[in-house]
């Protein structure tokens, strides 16, 4: 008796709860820098009061890792803010819904799936940069570095960090890019030549920059956003935009097939290639899909946009472990013996 | 004899089949849960570990065929194999492909041959199907699909599984992957020959000597327990890395790599060795040394013929249990390794950083290898350890020996100055605002949501993981451990638990994480709903430090009186009355003490719980770890020191209670 | 059937390949004090348990009333046990562990309260209620140990080795509360022990086993002057064992002396062993007693109350014996080393087992 009273009340309870929040709850994945995600999300649920956000976030590796293996199964209604290789992967997979978002003819070409509908979209891009730490630099009496090619100069012995591209998106980045910059062959050249400069192959890609911060290595190969934000906090530190181009990374939105909440999932890229969109990616990113609205970023580097090489996104996913193989091969391997 | 009584002795020739009590049904019932619980949080999901070892990826090429358009239709089709054989390139490039590798039909039919072709029809012919995907579309078996010229692009072929050893073959060809075999070994037998004298030394001077503040040493010595192994090595960074203060010491040697391993591994080990040398040493029979006194022998020679045989299998105790524990970790290559590869380093990059879970298995059956034999080994001393310990011995008094006692005092000193000195650096270095260019004290550091990982709520996560685990392990670990001493019949069962409950300690933490992965993440395991939530955490730390807390909850349910069960059944007492109103009670000072060991482990933990964790369950310990990977070095030393002042105020807490609250609650034990 | 209240019937017990009880059977009348009696190893502990349901045996049955409970698990049978070691719970006081049984009778509090007081009166430690074990002497642990198998009023009390823990003098004085208290309650009782001095005192009958086989079961004067065998008559009380060979069907030769004796349980054998217990020897008026002879003393033994002769002589061949002599009897016949003495070995005291 007892018991039956106390689980009509509870049920009771259960019920108004659920029509007091009567708002659609989206579970977003995402890889966003985790200072940004509040921001975001205010923004978007203040134009869409009826959908609210539950951010799931980690590394870009982790996610990526997590959504693919949750592929059979996924939790996720919506990914924004993910590697487009990434993405690649997983529209390779068939996880995700094609869908063309109102106001898409507005972004850069360059941010968006080329089939039509696109199975994704970009929103900003984070583009490879050297971060130079100027008191150690001094230390050492080497040049300012300028570009890929005076990181292999031999007064930077021992001197470089750099992501290792095996478990990096920013290491795979930079190295795609210098393949694609240099040719093949000149590429694995290049590297080996910088191989005999590097201090350590980190694991991820902004910890060579935060590295530079705090003095532990002179130079960290890296993108410039961490750089920024290590000047902003007193860092002794120079981002310097590399003159022979910088490989790039779109940050990515699409919808998993499969949503139980297409319609809000779709509102969702709607919004997150909207102008207004843009001014938040704007605040920490220099690079966004509209190129127009973007304004210069404090402390950000000059001529980022420029630098931007002309990145094959489908070459480097589909060359991706072949190009990895290789590198553990070359340069892993040989680790030890330093 | 009258035809009863020869009706009697028919019936008692057979062999009696004794029947249960009523409560013993649920004791029982209770066992089989217990068997159930660990079957199912560890033997499924390890050998899931070796299913998925042994599974191999190819591409069949001779199972799918591609027809041209012509003008009057489709061409004869042809299988992809023989389009490799006419063009004599190799599939994949000679790759070993991965479950996520894809082959696109574009780059198997070279673009001469295909030149004005406007459609094709593509054929799966494999009779179960997925043999390519169209735009992500899977193919089904038998069938045949139309695709534009434009839409060829999007057609990839998809490797099939087979089963067999090709994953050992690749990974013991693989010389990267072949070194962290050799460098594990190699910096594991390192640290077990400097911690497993550097231990001794110390409890040497802790037991068999008079020097002061042996109450002060011998917790500075437990120190390291109270921290994951992360933060010892991101201590050694701030002290020895390039912008260390005391770099210099080092010679232009770096820190990163198997220095800094190694000093690490000896930091987070000592603590562990050290505990085993101070039972080794204090089992020691006052009888002997009197005698070797009395035969004349000098104190050096009475060392080496009584003090260290007697400790001969507590030394080679230590010596595994330190291999073992530095041959499992990877926190600490994952810091301080540079590009110093190690196994357990190489699971979780294979898992996390590649995604190829096929060849992280690999690698965790390559790492059970040592760790079970050195498990079985350790098993077996300590057996040893307990039959040379008689009863009668009398334990050892140390005499006053002003040279001895100093020396001692120093060489301990060093040591705990080595300890507290790592954590008193990251302390400091969690508090500057910028090393090393601003190092004026704040907070900022402490405010973790500027960086990943998951900040506070992390913390808070861990503190109730630690809590949850502590709580009901000790519960469950109790029940189960008094199940397999002290239940009537059912020898079968209760040796299975018995079997199962040792078994955690031979399974890395790493590699108990996989499996985990393999095991509950497969969306046709009816389990899979607790994938990602906090329960699973708790189920794996749970079993992860099951065995040593049987171990405790064993011995102290042995040291009762075996005839309580007897008398309580007597009495028709169930078990469960037995076990509230008298084991437990009796047993409360071990329940304790098992309470608090999974505490601090859950706290601590990284190996196991960071393949498991989901964004909603993140852990302090698994932050430490990525945001050092994240280079957020300071923020990292500020999260590892929250694990470590909870841990001392749990501890405190725990020595606390123990002292008054117990006190007053096993009045019994005192006359 | 009969008047017994618990049966054994041809009870064996294996642990592995060793037989810890071969064949075993008994009864046991109501209200009759047992003691299984024998070395260690016997059986006389498996025999208990397994009567206790705690080593249930591997075949045979027991029947206790009139239920067969050989295979019911012991919170199923009707006893109570105390052990050696007393098993008393060290957490809880006194009264809680004599008041362990009664949670759960039905009981309400307060009459359990009642009942443990009654019960620890009855075992003499009416003061003692809110201590703890520890705090007691081992003779009062193992009072309340009794107390506490009886709060449950079982009718079968089961000891093992109740008095082996405690100091001599405890030791007598709490057999004879115990056998006090079993008449007064005329409760069923078997207790083992490996003390004969124990069970000859206390049981109404002795159950001596050895080798997992019960070798006899007899009252206390039955055990004891009727030993039905060689290994009986060692174990019980002491026993000269002498060489001896079959002469005819009346009478046996030690050497050239040739004496009456009972060879029915002899059974046609050769080569005997004739036993006589020291103090069975007869030295009052043995010239004309029957068995009568005379030996030399080799040698005296002081023994508090009474004196332990060995004596030989050259018509036993290198036979030897010991007779024992009160202190009175010796002075007044003049026993010293060396001497001559004149003994005789009464048929009725002297007994017969084939050698082995």
């Amino acid at each position: 008796m007892k018991l039956a009273q106390f689980l009509s009340t509870a049920a009771l309870a259960a019920g108004l709860a659920v029509s007091a929040q009567a708002q659609t709850e989206l579970t977003v994945y995402t890889a966003f820098e985790s200072d940004d995600l509040q921001r975001y999300k205010e923004a978007f649920e203040t134009a869409n009061p009826d959908i609210s956000i539950n951010w799931v976030r980690d590394s870009t590796g982790i996610i990526t890792a997590k959504l693919l293996a949750e592929k059979d199964n996924p939790t996720a209604d919506a990914v924004w803010g993910l590697a487009g290789t990434s993405l690649l992967m997983m529209k390779s997979e068939g996880m995700l819904e094609a869908y063309e978002p109102a106001g898409v003819e507005a972004l850069d070409t360059r941010f968006v799936d080329p089939a039509s509908p696109p199975s994704w979209v970009g929103v900003d891009a984070w583009v490879a940069a050297i971060c130079v730490n100027t008191v150690e630099l001094e230390k050492s009496g080497a040049a300012m570095p300028t570009g890929w090619k005076d990181l292999i100069k031999p007064e930077y012995a021992g001197m470089v960090a750099m992501p290792n591209p095996a478990s990096s998106g920013t290491g795979f980045l930079d190295v795609s890019s210098w393949i694609q910059l240099f040719g093949e062959e000149g590429g694995w050249d290049y590297m080996d030549a910088l191989h005999e400069n590097i201090a350590f192959y980190t694991h991820s890609g902004s910890k060579p920059c935060k590295q530079a911060a705090r003095g532990e290595v002179p130079i960290g190969i890296s993108f410039a956003f961490p750089g920024a934000k290590a000047i902003a906090k007193g860092a002794p530190l120079e981002v310097v935009v590399p003159v022979e181009g910088a490989g790039w990374e779109v940050e990515a939105a699409a919808i998993i097939a499969g949503t139980d909440y297409a319609e809000e999932a779709q509102r969702l890229m709607d919004w997150a290639v909207s102008e207004d969109a843009m001014k938040e990616y704007n605040q920490g990113y220099a690079v966004v899909a509209i190129p127009s609205v973007a304004k210069p970023v404090p402390n950000y580097p000059e001529g980022v946009l420029e630098a931007m090489i002309e990145n094959d996104f489908e070459w480097a996913a589909n060359n991706r472990e072949a190009i990895l193989k290789e590198w553990t091969e070359r340069y892993d391997g040989k680790s030890e013996a330093k | 004899m009258t035809v009863t009584a020869q009706h009697d002795l028919n019936i008692t020739r057979r062999r009696v089949q004794p029947k249960a009590a009523k409560d013993e049904f649920w004791q029982r019932g209770l066992i089989l849960v217990v068997i159930a619980y660990l079957f199912v949080g560890l033997v499924l999901p390890i050998a899931m570990v070796f299913t998925k070892s042994l599974q191999n990826f190819s591409f069949q090429t001779d199972q799918v065929t591609v027809a041209f358009q012509t003008e009057t239709g489709f061409d004869t089709p042809r299988t992809l194999q023989s389009w490799f054989e006419e063009t004599g390139k190799e599939i994949n490039n000679g790759l070993r492909p991965t479950e996520r590798t894809r082959l696109a039909i574009v780059k198997v039919i070279p673009k001469p041959a295909r030149a004005g072709i406007e459609a094709f029809q593509i054929t799966d012919l494999s009779e179960k199907g997925g043999q390519f995907l169209i735009d992500g579309v899977l193919s089904e078996g038998g069938t045949t699909y139309e695709v534009e010229r434009k839409k060829l692009s999007k057609v990839q072929v998809k490797p099939q599984v087979d089963y067999g050893l090709g994953n050992y073959g690749y990974y013991f060809s693989s010389p990267a992957l072949f070194h962290s075999i050799q460098n594990s070994f190699l910096i594991a037998i390192a640290v077990v020959v400097i911690v497993v004298p550097l231990a001794f030394g110390y409890a040497y001077g802790l037991m068999r000597t008079n020097m002061i503040g042996k109450g002060f040493f011998r917790l500075a010595a437990t120190v390291p327990v109270l921290v994951p192994s992360l933060l010892p090595a991101i201590g050694l960074i701030y002290l020895f890395g390039n912008q260390g203060i005391l770099t210099p010491l080092l010679f232009g040697q770096s820190i990163y790599g198997p220095i800094g391993i190694i000093l690490a591994s000896v930091f987070f080990t000592f603590p562990h060795a050290m505990i085993i040398m101070i039972v080794a040493l204090s089992s020691s029979d006052q009888r002997l040394y009197e005698a070797s006194e009395v035969l004349g022998a000098s104190k050096w020679r009475t060392f080496w013929v009584v003090t260290l045989p007697g400790a001969r299998y507590g030394l080679i105790s230590a010596g595994f249990v330190v291999f073992t524990l530095v041959l499992t970790d990877f926190g600490v290559p994952k810091v301080i390794g540079g590009d110093f590869n190690m196994l357990a380093l190489d699971i979780y990059k294979q898992v996390i950083g590649q995604q190829n879970f096929q060849v992280g298995a690999v690698v965790s059956v390559v790492l059970l290898v040592p760790a079970v034999v050195a498990f079985a080994v350790d098993r077996i001393i300590s057996r040893r350890q307990v039959a040379i310990m008689s009863a009668k011995a009398v334990p050892y008094q140390p005499e006053d020996d002003p040279f001895l006692d100093r020396a001692m005092l120093i060489y301990c000193g060093s040591v705990a100055l080595f300890i507290l000195g790592v954590i008193a650096m990251c302390q400091f270095a969690a508090l500057a605002q910028f090393w090393p260019y601003n190092l004026t004290p704040s907070l900022t550091h402490y405010d973790f949501s500027k960086v990943g990982g998951g900040g506070w709520s992390a913390y808070w996560n861990s503190v109730k993981l630690a809590f949850l685990v502590s709580t009901f392990g000790a519960c469950a670990v109790f029940i189960a451990a008094n199940l397999v001493e002290k239940a009537r019949g059912f020898e079968l069962g209760r040796n299975f638990l018995q079997f199962l409950a040792m078994m955690p300690m031979a399974i890395p933490g790493m590699v108990l994480g996989l499996a985990y992965i393999f095991f509950f993440n497969d969306p046709s395991n009816p389990l899979n709903f607790l994938y990602g939530t906090m329960a699973i955490l708790v189920i794996n730390t749970s079993i992860h430090l099951w065995t040593v807390s049987h171990l405790t909850a064993s011995t102290a349910l042995k040291q009762m009186d075996k005839e309580f069960e007897a008398v309580a059944m007597s009495l028709k007492q169930p078990f469960w009355r037995m076990l509230s109103r008298v084991s437990a009670p009796v047993c409360l000072p071990a329940i304790s003490e098992i309470w608090l060991y999974y505490f601090v482990n859950a706290m601590t933990t990284v190996s196991a719980v960071v393949f498991l964790y989901s964004p909603s369950t993140q852990l302090a310990s698994v932050a430490v770890l990525n945001m050092d990977d994240a280079g957020d070095i300071a923020a990292a030393a500020a999260m590892g020191m929250m694990i470590f002042y909870t841990n001392v105020i749990v501890r405190v807490g725990y020595s606390l209670l123990t002292g008054r609250l117990l006190g007053q609650l096993q009045a019994w034990r005192h006359r | 059937m009969n008047d017994s209240y618990l049966q054994v019937i041809d009870v064996t017990k294996n642990f592995g390949d060793f037989t810890a009880l071969q064949n075993v059977s008994l009864d046991v009348k109501k209200g009759e004090f047992v003691c299984f009696l024998g070395p260690s190893g016997c059986g006389k502990t498996t025999l208990l348990r397994a009567i206790a349901g705690l080593d249930i045996q591997s075949s045979g049955a027991i029947i206790q009333g009139d239920t067969d409970i050989s295979d019911l698990p012991p919170s199923e049978r009707d006893f109570g046990i105390v052990f050696q070691s007393y098993a008393l719970f060290p957490n809880l006081s006194v009264a809680n562990n004599v008041g362990f049984g009664l949670i759960g009778s039905g009981k309400s509090k307060s009459e359990i309260k009642t009942k443990v007081k009654g019960l620890l009166e009855q075992v003499g430690l009416p003061d003692q209620a809110k201590k703890y074990p520890s705090q007691l002497s081992g003779g009062q642990q193992q009072r309340v140990a009794l107390a506490r198998a009886l709060a449950t009023e079982p009718n079968l009390l089961l000891l093992d080795e109740p008095l082996s823990a405690l100091d001599a003098k405890v030791r007598v004085h709490l057999r004879r509360q115990l056998k006090e208290l079993q008449q007064t309650l005329g409760l069923t009782t078997i207790m083992v022990t490996h003390d004969q001095d124990e069970a000859l005192n206390l049981a109404d009958r002795i159950v001596v086993l050895s080798q997992g086989r019960i070798e006899q079961v007899g009252t206390p004067i039955e055990v004891y002057s009727q030993p039905a065998n060689a290994f009986v008559a060692d174990f019980v009380g002491e026993m000269n064992f002498i060489e001896a060979k079959r002469v005819d069907s009346g009478h046996i030769g030690i050497g050239d002396i040739h004496l009456a004796a009972d060879m029915q349980a002899v059974d046609g054998a050769e080569q005997l062993i004739a036993a006589i217990r020291p103090e069975d020897i007869q030295v009052q008026n043995a010239d004309t007693a029957p068995n009568g002879f005379s030996a030399t003393v080799t040698d005296l033994e002081f023994c508090g109350s009474y004196l332990r002769a060995t004596m030989r002589d050259a018509r036993l061949g290198g036979a030897e014996f010991r007779a024992d002599l009160s202190m009175n009897l010796a002075r007044r016949l003049q026993v010293k080393e060396g001497g001559a003495l004149a003994i005789a070995m009464p048929p009725e005291h002297l007994r017969v087992y084939p050698a082995k």
